[in-house]
């Protein structure tokens, strides 16, 4: 009987190690891809403050205003916008769709993403009309290689 | 002798209880505790995104032009007259494009200038809307603009 209380309390013990071992391991993936969503969250506000692609007058830039000009800049090279918002363990596309029209702009574009998230913005075109639209940034790999 | 050992073994199988016990119920807080976290980070972080998107589909509405006219103005105007019926098929298409839940309600004070059909309550974004001036006034008042959405 005393044999088996023995073998009964390591196997316990056993048990509650790969219990907490397999929880902290599952915790540490899932903080991982939140941080992916968050991560991206960040980038997005960059972006969306950004001269390179937002509209601009004398009062400043405005926030969340894509503007035509910009965009059709940023997709021929869009090296003007990875360049200013650059991130060394993030690799990010940019897709801007008008909403109430059918326009719309690749900034580079990744055939494998981990993470594809959308975000509403406006756009403004030389005219000065104003629509709504959204803008989609994908992660690909290497994504957090430090 | 033999009292002894049926002693000895009631005691041991109490002690092997009581530890099976013990132990289920360790094994049920590591699990517990770890499903309690999960859910603590995804709330965090699917809370800031949405809620994000809930600010920037209020902006993008508000900066967005109908007929030439900002629609943070026509909104003002409207409000200001009493009457925003003409305004408000403008605002549920911009909003059904902005919104990817479908579920909004944008009202200024107790007056819904649009929603769709649900009762969202997660989300809540405001920003001043300037009314136009009153002839006769000095001053131009402001009113506080609410996007609810899921």
């Amino acid at each position: 009987m005393y044999i088996l209380l023995g073998f009964f309390t390591i196997v316990v013990i056993v048990a509650i190690i790969i219990v907490l071992l397999r929880g902290i391991l599952d915790v540490r993936n899932y903080i991982e891809e939140n941080r992916l969503l968050i991560d991206t969250t960040n980038l997005a506000q960059v972006l969306l403050s950004s001269d390179k692609l937002c509209y601009a007058d004398e009062s400043g830039i405005h926030r969340g205003v894509f503007y035509e000009e910009k965009l059709e800049a940023a997709e021929d090279d869009p090296n003007v916008v990875f360049s200013d918002v650059y991130n060394p363990e993030v690799i990010y596309s940019l897709y801007v769709e008008d909403k109430e029209d059918d326009n719309s702009w690749y900034v580079s574009d990744l055939e494998e993403t981990i993470i594809e998230k959308t975000f509403p913005i406006a756009i403004r075109y030389t005219n000065g009309e104003t629509h709504v639209g959204m803008m989609t940034i994908k992660i690909g790999e290497p994504y957090g290689i430090e | 002798m033999e009292l002894n050992r049926s002693k000895g073994f009631i005691i041991s199988s109490s002690v092997l209880i009581v530890m099976f016990i013990i132990a289920s119920v360790v094994m049920l807080g590591i699990i517990g505790f770890v499903l309690f976290l999960k859910v603590h980070i995804y709330n965090i972080a699917q809370y800031e995104y949405s809620y994000n998107n809930a600010q920037l589909a209020l902006m993008a509405l508000l900066s967005s032009t109908y007929d030439g006219e900002r629609v943070s103005n026509l909104i003002g105007e409207c409000y200001a007259a009493g009457d925003c019926s003409d305004i408000k098929q403008v605002l549920e298409q911009k909003l059904e494009a902005l919104v990817e839940s479908k579920c909004y309600k944008l009202s200024i004070s107790s007056t819904v200038l649009a929603s769709a059909d649900c009762e969202p309550t997660q989300y809540v974004s405001t920003a001043r809307i300037a009314l136009p001036y009153k002839s006769g006034s000095s001053s131009s008042s402001v009113e506080v603009l609410k996007l609810v959405n899921d």
